[in-house]
Order: structure tokens, then C-alpha cells, then sequence
């Protein structure tokens, strides 16, 4: 009897999955998912940067997330002190100046990640919002097009919509 | 239902609890329960609940508190001498205590 209920709680146990984690290993996490659905105007075998500004709020963690592969190519994490054009993807912290980083963004085919209330609104692309104790995301596949970052269907049906619920 | 003391099935489930005590005791070891987060699904991301607003370790005296300890019989509302009304010692009022209050102060 008390083996049969070990046998059906152990399973239950061991497919527990993670319901809790630290705010920037899930921005890091959520960040290294994305570039798995969005596409380069430019296709290349070279490596996948993932730049984020100096102050950096990962901390050693952004390097040791941004590692490995991604649709075939190799990711390259990067730490930026001024606006880079080299950058696949940029995640700017709230509290940086982002309107000078997103313009070169913009030029640049890079895709952009926030933290702030007004990112979508300075022309960023992504941004993370916390609902309740979950970590949502804004997109603006609008701005995205325009800059020559494809966003999956698949990605944009996850998103909130700014001001709204999901769609 | 239960066995007699040194009996087959009672040291059998004495066994089975042990194991468990130890299996439980190792998944709560922080490097068990480290998932890759970067493996999962975005879906599964969604479900992850945030545990900590805070960007990094930071010293407790710059950590907003969510408690203040205003002292009436202290020096706390002594020193909060109002230029008008000057607070007798021994004498508290609500809202002058609160503003005492590091995160009130306006």
C-alpha cells in the first residue's frame, strides 16, 4: 500500500518543474528564447551578438546565458559602452538613455529589448512587463518590420498587447 | 494495516522513507534544482513566478524598508523638531511620527 503510494508521488516529484526564479536569469532566459523566433534581414553563418549596455543587470549571468546555439549559429554575448550596429539583439536596462541606442538599432537591424514603462513608446521592440508575479512581454512588430527584424507569428501570439490583455 | 516492530513490511517502509528523506534532500540542493532556464519553452517561461524585483546583491542599508521603527520614547521624534510647533518631549502625533519614517519623508 505505502509502496504504491511512493510509486505514484516519486513521478509527480520528478517532473515538478521550476515555478520560481530571479528576475534577470528569467530577462536572460526570455532574451536567449527570442532570438530562437526572429529572423535578420541578412542571413549569416557568422555568430549571433547579444549586446546589452555596460551597466549591465545580469552581471555574469548574461555570459553565461548567452552561450551556445541558436538556429545554427553560435550566440556571442556582448557588453556595449556606446551604441553598436554589430548587435543582433540589444536588451537596455531601464534607467539607460534608449533613444540613442535605438536609433542605431533601428539602422541596424537590431532587435531591442526593454525593462521601461515608455519603451515601446521611444520605438523599442520588446519589452518586458511584470503582471502580478509572472514576466510578460510587449512586442511592436511594427517597429520590428520597419527595421528589418521578422518576428515569428509564434512569439507575437504569446504577447500583451500595450495596454491591453493578450490577444 | 500496520506491521509489528522489527517485522519484514515494517522495515521495508522504513527503508522507502529513508530513501525519499534523502532523495528530497538532494533536490533541495540548489545546483538539483537549477533547470537550465534557457531550455525551456516560452510558455513555460510564462509560468515562472519572479521571486525578486532587485537587479543585485546590495548592501541592507541601501535596500528600501518596508519597515520603519519610529521610537516615542527614543531620540527619533525629539530631533524632528518642527520650526512652528516644536514637540514637547513626551508629547506624539501621528502624522509628525510618520513623517519621521524614512520612505514618508516629504
Amino acid at each position: 500500500m505505502r509502496i504504491t503510494l511512493l510509486g505514484l508521488v516519486l513521478p509527480g516529484l520528478l517532473l515538478g518543474a521550476q515555478t520560481t526564479s530571479d528576475e534577470y536569469d528569467l530577462k536572460a532566459a526570455y532574451l536567449f528564447s527570442f532570438l530562437k523566433y526572429v529572423e535578420w534581414p541578412s542571413p549569416s553563418s557568422g555568430p549571433l551578438v547579444v549586446c546589452v549596455t555596460q551597466s549591465n543587470p545580469f552581471g555574469s549571468r548574461f555570459k553565461e546565458t548567452m552561450t551556445g546555439d541558436v538556429n545554427g549559429r553560435t550566440v556571442e554575448p556582448r557588453v556595449i559602452r556606446s551604441p553598436d550596429p554589430g548587435c543582433h539583439a540589444l536588451f537596455i536596462p531601464r534607467g539607460v538613455a534608449a533613444r540613442p541606442l535605438l536609433k542605431v538599432a533601428q539602422s541596424s537591424a537590431t532587435l531591442t529589448v526593454g525593462e521601461s514603462r515608455d519603451f515601446i513608446a521611444q520605438g523599442g521592440m520588446i519589452n518586458f512587463v511584470m503582471q502580478g508575479s509572472k514576466l510578460r512581454f510587449e512586442i511592436d512588430a511594427e517597429t520590428a518590420e520597419r527595421a528589418g527584424v521578422r518576428i515569428s507569428a509564434q512569439l507575437l501570439r504569446l504577447r500583451l498587447v500595450p495596454g491591453g490583455e493578450q490577444p | 494495516m500496520t506491521s509489528a516492530p522489527g517485522s519484514p513490511g515494517r522495515l521495508l517502509s522504513v527503508k522507502c522513507g529513508l530513501i525519499v528523506a534523502r532523495w528530497l534532500a538532494w533536490t533541495g540542493t540548489p545546483a538539483a534544482q537549477t533547470v537550465p532556464l534557457k531550455q525551456l519553452t516560452i510558455e513555460q517561461l510564462m509560468d515562472i513566478d519572479v521571486t525578486t524585483a532587485q537587479r543585485r546583491e546590495e548592501p541592507i542599508r541601501v535596500t528600501p524598508a518596508a519597515i520603519s521603527v519610529i521610537s516615542a520614547t527614543g531620540q527619533d521624534l525629539l530631533h524632528d523638531q518642527h520650526p512652528e510647533r516644536p514637540l514637547a518631549p513626551g508629547r506624539t502625533e501621528f502624522e509628525r511620527a510618520v513623517r519621521v519614517g524614512v520612505a514618508l519623508r516629504y
